[in-house]
């Protein structure tokens, strides 16, 4: 397992060479990170089309801008990841400065697998009947505070372990722990007291 | 209409605007720079150290009692709130600046807190050793003003002979109550006494620098009543 990410990353690391000589090996890593960078966008920050479309632009013309940046010892993914993050969470701040909502629930195909994912968590709601609160988990997670979504996109849908969680927030893996533990406990209050029914999305 | 996929966008958009990698030197000299400054502040949390090790260690009861301050003053004067103040806000900056580095984040708060308490304390004890400590209370007392309004009791509270406190450098000693004295005005006086108390052990020999408890009797004369070492600590050998 750690023997493949540290190819993984060896690829990674020889798609920056390429990239730092020619701009136009830089569409490997476009097309090599477009997909996850954009699911995980979609995620945390719940941009409409055209949004995602120029947030994901910015995302990769910074990430060309600092390629000198990254720092060969830590994981090209976690990297590029975090650089997604903090332009997905300033989009989020600037959309909620000029009076956006915080998410624009939709329910998609990946919420609903972080739904299903924490649904079948029997430590969380092992007694609410699952279809009712998938949808309530939907909702729930469009609730939580962008920093316990963050975490839950990354640990269940993003599938990072801690230490890439924490590469990517900028925050010691035992924080990460604390606040993945947090973001677990705020979502089953959520859900105990019917929150997400008040905010009424 | 042919559709542009992401990355010819992306890479049009890079070659119109003429976008480079920013160099690797920038990167540097930010990383330089940013430990820089975690030398500067670990430097000053050393020195805040020392320094509050140096005014806890100069405490005087003696002149607590002369002065005849209730026991909250002595409390209250005991602390050294400004170099304790100042190194809070010190060891803040240097936790945020440290936090910048590449891998800072890494280490929890707890683990900053440890090693930046070891490096305060050893490099602390030692700057204090050297008397380093000493050296800066001297250069604040006589130069910034606004020291001697924040630092209660410091260098300058000893310079007030109308109010029997002098201290300064033995100057051509006669006897042990017979002696001139240079203070940090640089006014000469002429010191004498009868049955001067003093710490046990401690010598008063030209060049040592005392403090003296008494009553002026002239404009450059003191009658001395105790003599105490420069500072309140153990005299060395």
């Amino acid at each position: 397992m750690a023997e493949d990410k540290q190819t993984k990353n060896q690829a990674d690391v020889s798609l920056v060479r390429r990239a730092l000589e020619s701009s136009d090996e830089f569409a490997s890593i476009i097309e090599k990170y477009r997909e996850p960078l954009t699911r995980y966008v979609r995620r945390l920050a719940g941009p409409n089309r055209d949004e995602l479309d120029m947030l994901i632009q910015d995302i990769f013309i910074k990430v060309y801008e600092n390629l000198n940046d990254f720092d060969q010892k830590l994981p090209f993914s976690s990297w590029i990841y975090r650089i997604a993050h903090n332009e997905a969470m300033d989009f989020h701040r600037k959309r909620r400065r000029h009076g956006g909502s915080l998410y624009e629930p939709r329910g998609d195909g990946d919420t609903t697998i972080l739904a299903e994912t924490l649904v079948a968590d029997g430590d969380i709601i092992a007694d609410i009947d699952r279809e009712y609160a998938k949808r309530r988990v939907i909702k729930v997670l469009d609730c939580l505070d962008p920093k316990y979504k963050s975490v839950l996109v990354l640990k269940f849908l993003e599938d990072k372990d801690y230490d890439e969680i924490s590469d990517i927030l900028k925050k010691p893996p035992g924080t990460v722990a604390t606040l993945i533990h947090r973001a677990k406990r705020e979502f089953r209050k959520l859900m105990a007291n019917g929150g997400a029914d008040k905010i009424n999305l | 209409m042919k559709i542009m996929t992401l990355e010819k966008r992306i890479l049009d958009k890079i070659k119109q605007r003429g976008l480079r990698p920013t160099p690797r030197g920038y990167f540097y000299v930010r990383d330089a720079a940013i430990w820089i400054f975690l030398g500067v502040f670990a430097l000053a949390l050393s020195l805040g150290f020392a320094m509050t090790i140096f005014v806890i260690r100069g405490i005087d009861f003696n002149l607590f009692e002369k002065l005849g301050l209730s026991g909250g003053e002595k409390v209250m004067y005991s602390i050294p709130f400004f170099w304790i103040a100042a190194s809070v806000a010190v060891a803040i900056a240097a936790f945020i600046n440290f936090r910048n580095t590449r891998r800072g984040y890494r280490m929890s708060a707890k683990q900053f807190v440890f090693i930046a308490v070891l490096i305060t304390l050893s490099a602390g004890s030692i700057f204090y050793a050297f008397d380093i400590a000493k050296y800066i209370d001297d250069a604040a007392s006589e130069n910034l003003p606004i020291y001697n309004l924040i630092v209660p009791f410091n260098t300058n509270t000893w310079l007030d002979p109308s109010h029997g406190l002098l201290s300064g450098a033995v100057r051509d000693r006669e006897s042990e109550s017979d002696f001139n004295l240079r203070d940090a005005n640089g006014v000469l006086w002429h010191v004498t006494g009868k049955n001067i108390k003093s710490e046990e052990g401690l010598q008063w020999s030209s060049g040592e620098r005392i403090k003296i408890i008494g009553i002026q009797t002239a404009p450059d004369e003191f009658r001395a009543m105790e003599i105490l070492p420069w500072e309140k600590r153990p005299i060395r050998e």
